[in-house]
């Protein structure tokens, strides 16, 4: 052997010591998944770029640079490239939300429906502000426009389900059956 | 081309234009300035900045973008009304608003689009309230400065990165006031370093930091001359102040590069000054090398040839195959003629055993038989042996290109990669050294379907030898599944022409003179419709070739040396001590020559152990000129004068026939003598065979050979290139490390062959999983030291130290 640590250390670091490690973070393994299963069923690369995202984060809330870099790999294209896709639609972020996304529509219909009553209730029974996460990730809320389910005033979605006429004892019920689901999941069972 | 021709109105006149052609193109062609800001002829028009706009003046009025709209019959255009004018300065005006503006102190002062456009257009008298949005200057890479603040958000760096360059480092992200240029994360450049988006950036937005240099551009002298580190034959744009290079850069229009450059040629120039270069010759006094005059060297040097020469000990001379034409033939006639002697040889190249040994055999003589420019227009290519990213960087940009701007494909069949295999329809990562094989597959099956010509001379009995391989058995024996072998055929029989190219570099495993002969025969077998490309490793390979340098092998001079039959030994930027294989001896056999005289730049490990060490000029510190592989002439430049006191090599070996009493020609006749193109003997196949390789055993295959920063012994020398490629980097693929849990920066040991070596791991997505890059060269022997053959395959064993 020769060089010794030293000499290691201080010529990576001229040129790498500003990058940082890899990573594969703390991404939630569900989300490779998602990918490697789309991608398997959708042949065709860089065209399935945007639905292959809003599938990924309609499964878990988000869109981290792991995956955009996955991603990217598995269509042929540049990670660069995917996340100015990324950055460029309102609708995809890179923040992470819970598995659970409760949006309170705030749209008239809902407004004059008590929609904030709502929300606060929800975010008492969940301990969030708008646009908190869980620390375990299960939960974000957040405030949206209509979601045109004005019918069903006051209205919310959770990830893509729409739940209407809603009421504090329906929302202590939904939240119940959510955290067990979640809970039931994590041992094994279905959902 | 097809496409019809129709009448439309500039400026009141009646013009013929191809429909559907390109607008800005035809207002250009008819002398009209039209400014552009986005525009870039070599890229898919993007229509971004609007100062092309013109006006259509025939019903479906408006202003239109020239650049992005194509010629239709029927239109009218004005090209220089009020509107039009206004319209330019407003969109200039919209664009200088969220600009820091700074022409006297700007790097690109003088030289810069925008700038001489403001000039030209002036700006509108209303002042609009905006204030500029401050944005960091990103100075996290050593090479390249990223200032957003000067960045109009034209996407030429974007677009040149993705579409030719293929690396796809930097996008365009958000949109609106916060849209801008940057890497993902912001993470700091990690790219190739191509120099494709500075070069081309129309503003100061990008800079270089080694060639900041507070020199205006309008007195700085600019002079062109060709690229010499590999043999592709870029051409540079330089920059030149004082007698030194200012900048380099490459001009879109120049050919075969149409602008681009690679790292090497665009920032490698640091070596000229290397203060480890050789300034004064060498004398070996008492044991030890010391500083001389030129006359005392020279002097030193004839004596001993002429010694050799009367107690009939030939000289011999080895030479590498970057000297210049005139320089090579100067060198055949100081060796043949005035010392008699017929050892004469260049230094191992696969190239060179590619052309001679591979192609000659076959097609007659030693040439390729189409060109990289003409690559550009074949429908299909398969490229054989590297990514050329890493040994020939131009033959990747080409193919990028037409892959991306064309839909042109390309296969790419080699055992290491560098990051073209994602561009590549498709990609086979064969084992290391099966190419011919895979010919030998391809050639059975074209035969059968009756697409080679039969009535070659040998025909019958090469079929016959290919009859073995078999699908099942040539996918057993490359390693490519038959899914993946059936999709190269399918490309190939689609393809109505054909370029088959063949790469070399050092520590490419495989037998160049077998599979470039493979390829020969297949292309000689297709005929008109497919043509052949052989790329050597140094600059002027074709040219040494003409000049008949090859008289003598390597291998045996080497043994005469051994054999002490060689008087005097001449290397001119040979180095068989340090940089030949092992296994060659070099070493052993140079302690038998009489006298040795080494010719260099550097103090390699052969200078050391010489006589007498001749310091000599380097790439473009010389004129000259080359031959390009399909045997066209090229001149090399001198750019810039070699340090005071070292000599250019045809200029030593004038000196040297001088003292010998021989005459030597001026360059100018000698050049007449160069005959071009021998022989052109008809095709003659022989049939094939393959040498077993083995590569059984286990553990990951060590990659040695060429990468981009690194490509051996000369890169070492440019303190720039060394700082993009640390020494101690081992590369592997992201699914080796998790596999091996290891991360960005962990230290492993390398062991293989009873030797080890202690690196940093990186992970790199551009390499073949299974593989591991070593340099070839380090601080101590690097990679080479597990290498003992040529062409050899060597499997290595990591461990986590
Ligand atoms: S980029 Fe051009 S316009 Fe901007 S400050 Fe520099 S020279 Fe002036
Ligand atoms: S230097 Fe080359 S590879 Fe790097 S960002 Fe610029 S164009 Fe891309
Ligand atoms: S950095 Fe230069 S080339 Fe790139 S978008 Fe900005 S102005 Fe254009
Ligand atoms: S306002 Fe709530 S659904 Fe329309
Ligand atoms: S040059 Fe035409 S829009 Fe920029």
């Amino acid at each position: 052997m020769e060089g010794g640590e030293s000499m290691l250390e201080e010529n990576y670091e001229i040129f790498y010591g500003a990058q940082e490690k890899s990573t594969r973070d703390e991404v939630d393994p569900e989300a490779w998944r998602i990918v490697d299963e789309y991608v398997a069923e959708h042949p065709g690369g860089q065209e399935q770029l945007i639905p292959l995202l809003h599938r990924v984060q309609g499964k878990i809330g988000y869109l981290p640079f792991p995956i955009q870099e996955y991603v990217a790999e598995k269509l042929g294209m540049s990670p660069v490239e995917v996340y100015s896709v990324v950055s460029f639609y309102h609708f995809f972020t890179t923040t992470p939300r819970g598995r659970y996304q409760l949006k309170v529509c705030m749209g008239t219909a809902c407004f004059v429906n008590n929609a904030q009553t709502i929300c606060d209730i929800l975010g008492d029974l969940v301990g969030l502000e708008v646009g908190g996460v869980t620390d375990d990730r299960l939960f974000s809320l957040e405030q949206v426009r209509c979601i045109g389910a004005c019918g069903l005033a006051p209205a919310m979605m959770v990830n893509d389900e729409v739940h209407g006429h809603l009421t504090p004892k329906e929302l202590r019920k939904l939240i119940r059956k959510l955290k067990s689901g979640a809970r039931r999941q994590e041992e094994g069972g279905p959902e | 081309m097809k496409e019809q021709m129709v009448t439309i109105t500039v400026n009141g006149r009646q013009v013929e234009a191809e429909q559907g052609g390109n607008l800005l193109n035809l207002l250009r062609s008819l002398d009209l300035d039209i400014p552009t800001l986005c525009h870039d002829d070599r890229l898919t028009p993007y229509g971004g900045c609007r100062l092309c706009v013109v006006e259509r003046k025939d019903g479906r009025g408006g202003m239109i973008p020239a650049c992005s709209t194509p010629v239709q019959r029927g239109m009218a255009i004005e090209t220089q009304t009020e509107a039009v004018i206004e319209s330019r300065r407003r969109n200039l005006q919209m664009l200088m608003l969220n600009h820091r503006m700074e022409c006297p102190v700007c790097e690109r002062s003088g030289d810069c689009r925008f700038q001489e456009l403001i000039y030209l257009y002036g700006t509108p008298e209303e002042q609009l309230p905006f204030e500029l949005i401050r944005r960091p200057i990103d100075d996290s890479s050593p090479f390249i400065l990223r200032d957003p603040e000067k960045c109009i958000l034209c996407g030429t760096c974007v677009r040149l990165c993705d579409e030719i360059q293929g690396v796809g480092e930097i996008g365009m992200v958000h949109r609106g006031l916060e849209a801008t240029v940057t890497t993902l994360l912001e993470r700091p450049l990690d790219c190739e370093f191509c120099g494709q988006c500075v070069n081309a950036c129309p503003v100061g937005a990008l800079i270089v930091r080694p060639y900041i240099s507070g020199i205006p551009a309008w007195i700085r002298e600019h002079r062109k001359s060709i690229c010499s580190w590999c043999s592709c034959g870029c051409e540079l744009d330089a920059e030149i102040y004082g007698g030194k290079i200012v900048r380099v850069s490459s001009d879109p229009t120049s050919e075969p590069n149409a602008g681009t450059l690679c790292v090497k040629g665009w920032l490698g120039w640091d070596l000229l000054e290397s203060p480890e270069r050789l300034r004064q010759p060498l004398i070996r006094k008492e044991g030890r090398l010391r500083e001389c005059s030129w006359s005392e060297a020279i002097e030193a040097v004839a004596a001993a040839m002429i010694r050799g020469r009367d107690q009939a000990k030939p000289a011999a001379a080895v030479a590498s195959s970057r000297l210049t034409n005139e320089d090579a033939l100067l060198l055949g006639r100081l060796i043949t003629e005035g010392l008699g002697s017929d050892w004469l040889g260049l230094g191992p190249d696969g190239g060179l055993r590619a052309l001679k040994e591979g192609v000659a055999p076959v097609l007659g003589s030693a040439r390729s038989t189409i060109t990289l420019s003409e690559l550009r227009d074949v429908d299909y290519v398969l490229v054989l042996r590297a990514d050329p990213g890493r040994t020939h960087p131009l033959l990747k940009r080409e193919l990028i290109r037409r892959h991306r701007q064309r839909k042109l494909p390309f296969a790419m069949a080699a055992a290491f990669t560098g990051g073209l295999e994602r561009h590549a329809r498709p990609f086979l990562g064969i084992l290391p050294g099966s190419e011919d094989i895979l010919l030998a597959w391809l050639s059975r099956e074209l035969a059968e379907r009756g697409l080679l010509d039969e009535g070659l001379e040998g025909y019958r009995s090469w079929v016959d030898s290919l009859k073995v391989w078999t699908t099942e058995k040539t996918a057993e024996r490359t390693g490519v599944t038959a899914e993946r072998l059936e999709e190269l055929l399918q490309h190939m029989l689609k393809a109505e022409k054909l370029g088959i190219v063949v790469l070399t570099g050092h520590a490419l495993p495989g037998d160049e003179a077998g599979t470039t002969e493979a390829a020969a025969s297949l292309v000689a077998a297709l005929g008109r419709k497919a043509g052949l490309l052989v790329l050597g490793e140094k600059t002027n390979l074709q040219g040494c070739l003409d000049s008949g340098l090859t008289a003598r092998a390597p291998e045996e001079i080497l043994e005469a040396l051994a054999a002490s039959k060689i008087g005097c030994l001449y290397l001119l930027g040979e180095d068989p001590v340090g940089s030949w294989p092992r296994s060659m001896g070099g070493s052993e056999a140079l302690e038998k020559a009489d006298f040795v005289v080494v010719q260099d730049a550097f103090l390699t490990q052969s200078a050391r152990a010489a006589d007498v060490v001749l310091p000599v000029a380097i790439l473009i510190e010389r004129n000259g000129t080359g031959t390009s592989p399909d045997g066209a002439l090229r001149r090399y430049q001198r750019l810039v004068d070699p340090p005071a006191g070292v000599l250019q090599d045809g200029e030593i070996i004038r000196t040297l026939a001088q003292c010998l009493d021989l005459k030597l020609p001026d360059d100018d006749d000698l050049f007449e003598e160069m005959g071009g193109v021998k022989d052109e003997g008809l095709p003659h196949l022989r049939p094939f065979s393959t040498k077993p390789r083995s590569s059984g055993g286990e553990g990951y295959f060590l990659d040695a050979s060429p990468q981009l920063f690194h490509s051996g012994g000369t890169t070492v020398h440019s303190a720039r290139l060394r700082e993009l490629s640390p020494d101690i980097v081992v590369r592997m693929a992201p699914e080796d490390a998790r596999a091996a849990g290891l991360e960005n920066g962990d230290t492993v040991r390398i062991v293989g062959e009873g030797r080890e070596m202690l690196l940093r791991a990186r992970l790199d997505r551009c390499v073949k999983p299974g593989s591991l890059v070593v340099p070839w060269r380090t601080r101590e022997n690097g990679a080479s030291r597990f290498i003992t053959r040529e062409g050899e395959v060597v499997r290595v064993r990591m461990r986590r130290s």
